[in-house]
C-alpha cells in the first residue's frame, strides 16, 4: 500500500488494458511521462504491451502503436515515412527524451504545466503533422472499436483506450514543418506550422495547411479554394489568400489569449510555403 | 556510494583541510538528518514567529535564535545574517532551518510551518506579494480587526511558494524590452528599502582641469563643442544556465570538532565565518572541500552562510546534518542576476576619434553583496573598453534593493561594461560614417607608447593588427557595406515583402580579460607558488587541485624547463594547518599568474640546483613593484597583471517568418600570449562560445556550426583567456541583431519573442511618424491654399 | 509500493511511491551516478539505461519502470564498450568533470550502439541537444568518434555491417 494510496497498474496485454479502464475510475494511462510532472492517483503503464508499443509499415499508411516511443519512430528513417512527420520528430527534446517519450503521449499529453497560469489545453508537437497527414484514430473499448479523424479529435472518451494512429504515407511535392517558439520546452509561444502541397501539370490538386500550439488551425473552406488552382500563382492570389487566412485566424482563435507572435508566424509560414509553388 | 564514519574520538587534527574527490550530495553519514531552509514569503515586513505546530519526535526547526554564536556575520560591506532575526529583506530570505530523518517528510513539514506577520505590514507585504505573482490581491482576513488571524495567514502564505520567482531573467527582459532608455536609479528611488552601497566614480581628461582664466570646462563644454554625440543605454543580465551540483553542505559535530563537507571556494572566509556563527576556534574546523563544479554567481561567499545553516541544526541535535539546495533555490538564490544599467554619452570630433566619454553605471545589488565595490571598480575599469577617449567621467553606483543577494561571477565581472561600451561604439559608428572596425582602430589603445590619457593602462598587444585579422578571417568588411546597404534600402520601402532579401547583420566587438586584479579589497594580490625538487628528482607543486588542463600545461611546464618527465611532476594539496590557501579557488586557478610564478620557480630551481642540498623549495609570489603599478587612492595604474585581448564578430540572418535569428557565423581571434596547449585552448574558448550562446536567449540554447577560432603568434606569457568570449560575444550578437532588424537591440538576454516585439514597435513608430509628417504636410498643403486657419476660440 | 525491477543485471525490488522519480529511488539505493540537474529530462546529469536505451531518470515515475532493467553507470563501467569510451574521450582530452559524466558516457554509448560508422550529422544530431558545461560539443564528438576506433579495434572488423 503507498502512504499516498497511489497505484500504478501493470497491463500486459490489451485486454488487461480494458480490464483496469473499466475496472478502475479515474484511471490515468501512463506514456513515457515526460511532459507531466504528476500522476494521479490511480494510472496504468502500458509500456511493454506487444499491441501498442509496435509498429507495421504498409504500402499507404504506418500504423503507429500509441506506446511507440518517438525514438523508434525515427528509427524508420525519413525515406520511409512522412517527412513532416520525421522532421517534427527531431524538434523534439533530446535523443533520451526522446527514447521515453510515446506518440500516444504527445498527442493525448498537453495540459499546461503548474508553471503555467493560463487555462486551456496547448497541443505538443507531433499534433500538426498529423492533423496535416490526416492521420486516423483508432479508439477502442472491449466492445467497441471507433476510427476518429485526427481532426475531430478532442481527447479520448471515457472507456476508450487510444490503441492505433494510422498515418497515411502519401508523397508530397511540398512538404514543410517548422516548429516556433522556444527549442526546449513547451510554451504559450510555442506552435507547429505543417504544409503540404501536390501538383500536376501546373495544377495545385492537393493542399494542407494546419498550425496547431495553443490553439489548432486548419481550415477544409481555404484549402478547397487553392485546390485546382494554376500554378505559378500571383502575387495577388497569395495575398488573397493569406489575407482570407488572416480572417478565418481570428474567426477561430481566441485572440486575447493567445500570443500574437502566433498569428503573425502562421501568416509568414504560410506566404512563404504558397510562394514556394510558384 | 560514500558513507562516512566521523571519528567521535578523534581529538587532535594533523590537517584541518582536506580535498576530497566526491561530491558532498552523494555523501551520508549515520543517523544523518536532513535539513530545508524556511523561507520568507514575502519581501518585506517584520516576523513575529515561526513555529510548526506540531513537529513529530525527530524533527526539529531552528532559527536566528538557535545561533550559538553571532548570527550575524561581517562582510566587507555590512553584516549580513545567518537567519533572518525578523526584519524581512528580499523574497526567499532564511528564517531557519528544519531537519529530521526523513527527507520527503521535512519537505511536507516545511509547507506546514507558520509565519506570522507583524500586521501592521500586513498590507504593505501584501501589496508586494501582489505586485510580484500578479494575483489578485488577497484580502486580510479580518482586516477590521486589530489582532492576526495566525491560520488564515498561514493559508495565504501557504498559497505563495517559490515557483513564482520575484525577479527572474525572463521578468527582467520582460520588463525592460521596450525600454529605450532606462534608469535603474529612478526605479529604485521609488523603493523605501534601496539605498547605496557603494560608489565609484572617475574623471580625467583636459576638460577637468583649469584653464589660463581659472575656469574648468567640464565634460558639458566638450560635448557642446563636438561633431557628434551619441547616447545609449544598455541593460545586461546575461547568465549561463548551469545543471551542475546546487550548493549545499554536510556539518557534523564530534566533540569539540566541527567538520564540513561542501564545495566551498573559499577555505578561509568559510572557517572565519563558522567561527563567528558556531563560536567554534577555527582550529576546531575540519573542512572537507568536495568537488566543485558550479562557479555561480553567489557560491564564492554565501556556501559559508549555508554551511552555518546546517552547523547550527547540527549543533543542537548532535547529529550530522545534511543540507542540498533545491535546483529552484540554486537558481534563485545561487544564481542570481540582476540587471546592470549602463547609460553612455560620447562625443566625437569629424574624424571619429572620441573625444569624451560620459558613463553611468547602476548595478542592483540586492539585499546584500559583499563584492559590490570590487564589481563596480572593475565595471568602471572596463567601462570605456580598451578605447582612449581624451575626456571619461564614469559614475557607478550599486543599490541595494528587496531582492536576493546579487554577485556576479567574479570570473565576468566586467563583461556588461564591454557590452555597453561595444555596442555604443557600433552607434558611433553608425553616425559618424566609419566602420565598426575603422572607428575601434582609431581610438583604441596602442601599445606603442602613445600618449594615453586613460587612468588605466593595459599591455594590449597589436590590436590593430588583431582586428585587421579578424576583419579578413570574417570578411567583415564585405559583408558590413553590403548588410548596410541592405538595411538602408529597406528603410526606404514602406512596404518591401520581408522576404524579399534576406535579413542579415553582422557585428564586431573586442575586449579584453584582465587577470589577477590588484585592486581587490576581499583580498590582496598574494598569490603563491610553491614548488619543492625532491630528492628523487620528482618535483611538487604545493597547490590546491587544479583543473586538469592547467594540470597537464604544469606538467608540460616544468618537464620543458626542467628537463624531467611529465610524469615526475606532482600537485600536492595537503596543507597544513599554517598552510591553510588563503584565497578563493579560482585565484589559484588563474593559469596565467600561477603559470607565471611556477615558471620564476623552475628558473630559481635551475639557477640552485648545482649548489643546493636537495629537497629545494622555492616560492614565488606577486613583487611588491608590481603591486604597487596600481594605485588604489587614486583608482589609476595598471590594474591587472596581465591582460588578454580579444575581438570577435557574429554574423546572424533573422527568419522572416518565424522572427528568430539563425547565427551564421562566429569568428574570433584572441592574442592570449604564448598558447601553452593549444587543444585546451581551443577547447576552452569553444566551450565559452557554447556556454555565451546558451545563455543570450531565455531558455534557449543557440547554436552554430560555423565557429571559428584563431590565437595571434606571441611569445608572451601566457594571459588568462577563459572568459574572453563572454567580453566580446555578447555585444557582437546584438550589434548584428541591430543592423539585421534595423532597430537597436540594447538588452540581454532576449526571449524568443523579442525580435517580433521589436518589430512591431518599429513598424508601428514608422506608421506614427509617417501619420504625422503626413499630417503637416496636409496642414503646409492647407496653408498653401491660404486657408484661413482660425484658432478655435475664435472660430466658435 | 513494491516495484520489481532488474536493477544492474540483479532482480531487486523497490519500495517506493509510484509517482517518486526514478531518480530519486535510484539514489537512495546508493546509486550515485544518477545526478540531479535541471529536473527535466535536458541535462542528462540523472541519465541510465532502461532496456537498453539512455533514458532521463528525472522525468520517471518509479511505478513506470516495474520489470524493466535498468542499468545505471556504476555498473555500465564493468562493460568493454565503457573503456572504448573512456580510451576515446581521453583521446580527445576530455576530463570528466564528475557531475555530467553519465551524460556523455550513455550518450556515447547510444551513438556507438546504433551507428557502425557515424557521420557528422548523426553524431552532431546525437549530442547537439546534448547541454554540458564542461567539455564543447566539438571536443565530444571527437571523443565519440575515437571510442568508434577503439571499439573497432577490440571487436575486430565486421563484414557486411548495416550502417
Amino acid at each position: 500500500m503507498s502512504k499516498n494510496n497511489q497505484t500504478v497498474f501493470i497491463a500486459k496485454t490489451l485486454s488487461d488494458v480494458f480490464y483496469h479502464v473499466n475496472s478502475v475510475s479515474g484511471l490515468q494511462i501512463l506514456g513515457g511521462c515526460t511532459y507531466e510532472d504528476t500522476i494521479e492517483e490511480k494510472s496504468l503503464t502500458v509500456r511493454n504491451i506487444p499491441e501498442l508499443a509496435s509498429f507495421e509499415k504498409r504500402e499507404r499508411y504506418i500504423d503507429f502503436g500509441p506506446a511507440v516511443t518517438l525514438s523508434e519512430m525515427l528509427s524508420i528513417g525519413r525515406n520511409k515515412m512522412p517527412a513532416i512527420l520525421y522532421d517534427a520528430l527531431l524538434t523534439i527534446a533530446t535523443p533520451s527524451v526522446r527514447n521515453l517519450a510515446t506518440l500516444g503521449g504527445n498527442i493525448c499529453g498537453g495540459t499546461y504545466s503548474a508553471q503555467n497560469s493560463g487555462q486551456g489545453t496547448q497541443k505538443l508537437t507531433l499534433f500538426v503533422p498529423l492533423l496535416a497527414l490526416d492521420a486516423r484514430l483508432e479508439l477502442r473499448n472491449q466492445n467497441e472499436t471507433r476510427y476518429v479523424p485526427f481532426s475531430k479529435f478532442n481527447g479520448v472518451p471515457t472507456g476508450f483506450v487510444l490503441t492505433k494512429i494510422r498515418v497515411p504515407v502519401d508523397e508530397w511535392e511540398i512538404a514543410i514543418y517548422r516548429r516556433v517558439g522556444p527549442s526546449n520546452i513547451i510554451s504559450p509561444l510555442s506552435a507547429g506550422f505543417a504544409f503540404l502541397a501536390d501538383t500536376q501539370k501546373n495544377i495545385l490538386t492537393n493542399i494542407r495547411i494546419a498550425f496547431a500550439g495553443p490553439i489548432v488551425f486548419r481550415s477544409q473552406e481555404l484549402e478547397n479554394k487553392v485546390i485546382g488552382t494554376r500554378l505559378p500563382l500571383s502575387e495577388r492570389t497569395i495575398q488573397m489568400l493569406v489575407d482570407e487566412s488572416d480572417t478565418l485566424y481570428d474567426e477561430t482563435v481566441d485572440s486575447k489569449n493567445t500570443k500574437p507572435i502566433l498569428k503573425a508566424q502562421f501568416l509568414n509560414l504560410l506566404r512563404y510555403s504558397l510562394e514556394q509553388l510558384t | 556510494m560514500k558513507n562516512i564514519v566521523p571519528d567521535a574520538k578523534q581529538k587532535k587534527q594533523s590537517t584541518k583541510i582536506s580535498f576530497q574527490g566526491d561530491f558532498y550530495s552523494d555523501l551520508t553519514m549515520d543517523n544523518m538528518l536532513y535539513g530545508a531552509i524556511v523561507r520568507s514569503p514575502a519581501k518585506t515586513g517584520i516576523i513575529t514567529s515561526i513555529s510548526h505546530g506540531n513537529l513529530p519526535d525527530g524533527y526539529y526547526l531552528f532559527t536566528a535564535r538557535d545561533v550559538p554564536g553571532s548570527n550575524l556575520i561581517d562582510t566587507p560591506l555590512g553584516k549580513v545574517p545567518v537567519f533572518s532575526e525578523g526584519n524581512i529583506s528580499y523574497f526567499g530570505e532564511p528564517l531557519g532551518i528544519l531537519v529530521g530523518p526523513d527527507e520527503d517528510k521535512v519537505y511536507e513539514l516545511l509547507s506546514e510551518i507558520e509565519i506570522v506577520f507583524d500586521t501592521n505590514t500586513i498590507e504593505s507585504y501584501l501589496k508586494s506579494f501582489e505586485e510580484e505573482y500578479k494575483r489578485p490581491v488577497l484580502s486580510l482576513p479580518g482586516s477590521n480587526d486589530s489582532r492576526p488571524n495566525a491560520a488564515e495567514i498561514v493559508e495565504i502564505t501557504k498559497a505563495m511558494n517559490l515557483d513564482a520567482a520575484p525577479l527572474s531573467a525572463d521578468s527582467i527582459v520582460r520588463e525592460h524590452e521596450n525600454a529605450e532608455k532606462y534608469s535603474l536609479s529612478n526605479k529604485l528611488e521609488q523603493d523605501m528599502f534601496s539605498s547605496v552601497i557603494a560608489h565609484r566614480s572617475i574623471e580625467k581628461g583636459p576638460c577637468f582641469v583649469a584653464d589660463g582664466n581659472g575656469v574648468v570646462p567640464g565634460l558639458k563644454s566638450v560635448f557642446n563643442n563636438a561633431s557628434f554625440v551619441v547616447e545609449g543605454s544598455w541593460f545586461d543580465a546575461l547568465h549561463t544556465p548551469a545543471y551542475t551540483e546546487p550548493n549545499g553542505a554536510i556539518c557534523t559535530f564530534s566533540g569539540e570538532y566541527l567538520t564540513v563537507y561542501t564545495p566551498t571556494q573559499w577555505l578561509s572566509n568559510i572557517r572565519q565565518v563558522l567561527s563567528t556563527a558556531l563560536a567554534v576556534n577555527p582550529e576546531k574546523i575540519l573542512i572537507k572541500k568536495t568537488n566543485t563544479t558550479n562557479h555561480g554567481t553567489n557560491s564564492i561567499w554565501y556556501n559559508a552562510i549555508i554551511a552555518c545553516q546546517a552547523a547550527t541544526a547540527a549543533f543542537h541535535t548532535g547529529k550530522s546534518v545534511k543540507l542540498v539546495y533545491s535546483r529552484d533555490e540554486q537558481e534563485k538564490f545561487m544564481e542570481t542576476m540582476l540587471p546592470i544599467t549602463i547609460a553612455h554619452k560620447t562625443a566625437l570630433d569629424a574624424s571619429g576619434k572620441i573625444l569624451a566619454m560620459q558613463v553611468n553605471i547602476d548595478l542592483d545589488a540586492g539585499s546584500s553583496n559583499p563584492f559590490a565595490q570590487e564589481i563596480l571598480d572593475r565595471l568602471v575599469i572596463a567601462s570605456c573598453g580598451c578605447y582612449n577617449p581624451l575626456n571619461m567621467s564614469v559614475s557607478a553606483t550599486a543599490f541595494r534593493s528587496a531582492n536576493p543577494s546579487s554577485s556576479i561571477d567574479l570570473q565576468l565581472i566586467d563583461t556588461a561594461a564591454f557590452f555597453a561600451v561595444e555596442n555604443q561604439l557600433n552607434e558611433i559608428s553608425l553616425l559618424s560614417g566609419l566602420t565598426p572596425a575603422e572607428i575601434r582602430k582609431v581610438n583604441i589603445m596602442q601599445s606603442n607608447g602613445d600618449r594615453c590619457s586613460m587612468p588605466f593602462a593595459f599591455t594590449i598587444e597589436k590590436p590593430s593588427e588583431l582586428i585587421d585579422a579578424l576583419v579578413k578571417v570574417s570578411d567583415f568588411n564585405r559583408k558590413y557595406a553590403s548588410y548596410h546597404l541592405d538595411a538602408v534600402l529597406r528603410s526606404t520601402q514602406s512596404e518591401a515583402s520581408l522576404f524579399e532579401a534576406p535579413l542579415r547583420g553582422i557585428g564586431l566587438s573586442c575586449g579584453f580579460e584582465g587577470s589577477g586584479y590588484y585592486g581587490s579589497g576581499i583580498y590582496s594580490s598574494d598569490e603563491t607558488m610553491e614548488v619543492t625538487l625532491e630528492t628523487d628528482g620528482t618535483l611538487t607543486i604545493h597547490s590546491p587541485p587544479t583543473s586538469a588542463s592547467i594540470k597537464e600545461i604544469w606538467e608540460q611546464t616544468v618537464s620543458k624547463l626542467l628537463n624531467i618527465p611529465p610524469e615526475s611532476v606532482r600537485i600536492n594539496s595537503e596543507f597544513d594547518s599554517h598552510e591553510e590557501p588563503f584565497l578563493p579557488e579560482s585565484i589559484y586557478c588563474n593559469i596565467s599568474i600561477m603559470t607565471v610564478l611556477l615558471k620564476k620557480c623552475c628558473e630559481s630551481i635551475l639557477r640552485k640546483r648545482s649548489d643546493a642540498v636537495l629537497p629545494l623549495t622555492v616560492k614565488k609570489s606577486i613583487t611588491a613593484a608590481q603591486k604597487m603599478s596600481w594605485n588604489s587612492e587614486t583608482f589609476s595604474g595598471t590594474p591587472f597583471h596581465s591582460t588578454s585581448f580579444a575581438s570577435g564578430c557574429v554574423e546572424v540572418e533573422l527568419d522572416p517568418c518565424t522572427f528568430r535569428e539563425h547565427i551564421r557565423g562566429i569568428w574570433v581571434v584572441i592574442n592570449g600570449g604564448q598558447i601553452l596547449s593549444a587543444r585546451a585552448a581551443e577547447s576552452t574558448v569553444k566551450l565559452c562560445i557554447q556556454k555565451v550562446l546558451a545563455s543570450l536567449v531565455c531558455e534557449e540554447a543557440i547554436s552554430c556550426s560555423n565557429i571559428h577560432v584563431s590565437f595571434m603568434q606571441s611569445e608572451s606569457d601566457a594571459t588568462q583567456i577563459g572568459e574572453l568570449v563572454y567580453q566580446v560575444l555578447p555585444a557582437a550578437y546584438t550589434q548584428a541583431l541591430t543592423q539585421a532588424l534595423g532597430c537597436t537591440i540594447n538588452t540581454l538576454p532576449l526571449r524568443t519573442d523579442t525580435l517580433y516585439n521589436r518589430i512591431c514597435d518599429k513598424t508601428a513608430l514608422e506608421k506614427a511618424r509617417i501619420l504625422s509628417k503626413t499630417t503637416a504636410k496636409r496642414a503646409e498643403d492647407l496653408d498653401k491654399n491660404e486657408f484661413e486657419l482660425q484658432p478655435v476660440s475664435k472660430r466658435s | 509500493m513494491k516495484i520489481p525491477v532488474i536493477l544492474n543485471q540483479k532482480k531487486i525490488v523497490l519500495e517506493a511511491e509510484p509517482s517518486e522519480k526514478l531518480l530519486v529511488v535510484l539514489r537512495r539505493e546508493k546509486l550515485y551516478s544518477v545526478k540531479c540537474g535541471c529536473g527535466k529530462g535536458l541535462c542528462g546529469d540523472c541519465t541510465v539505461l532502461l532496456d537498453g536505451h539512455p533514458v532521463p531518470s528525472c522525468t520517471i515515475p518509479v511505478g513506470m519502470v516495474r520489470d524493466c532493467k535498468i542499468i545505471t553507470l556504476e555498473f555500465f563501467q564493468t562493460f568493454p564498450i565503457y573503456s572504448d569510451i573512456i580510451s576515446g574521450f581521453a583521446q580527445a582530452g576530455i576530463h570528466l568533470c564528475g557531475y555530467c559524466n553519465a551524460g556523455k558516457i550513455f550518450t556515447a554509448y547510444e551513438v556507438l550502439s546504433t551507428y557502425y560508422r557515424p557521420d557528422r550529422e548523426q553524431l552532431y544530431s546525437a549530442i547537439n541537444m546534448f547541454d554540458c558545461c564542461c567539455t564543447d560539443r566539438d571536443t565530444l564528438a571527437n571523443g565519440i568518434l575515437y571510442a568508434v576506433a577503439a571499439k573497432h579495434t577490440r571487436e575486430g572488423r565486421h563484414k557486411n555491417v548495416k550502417k
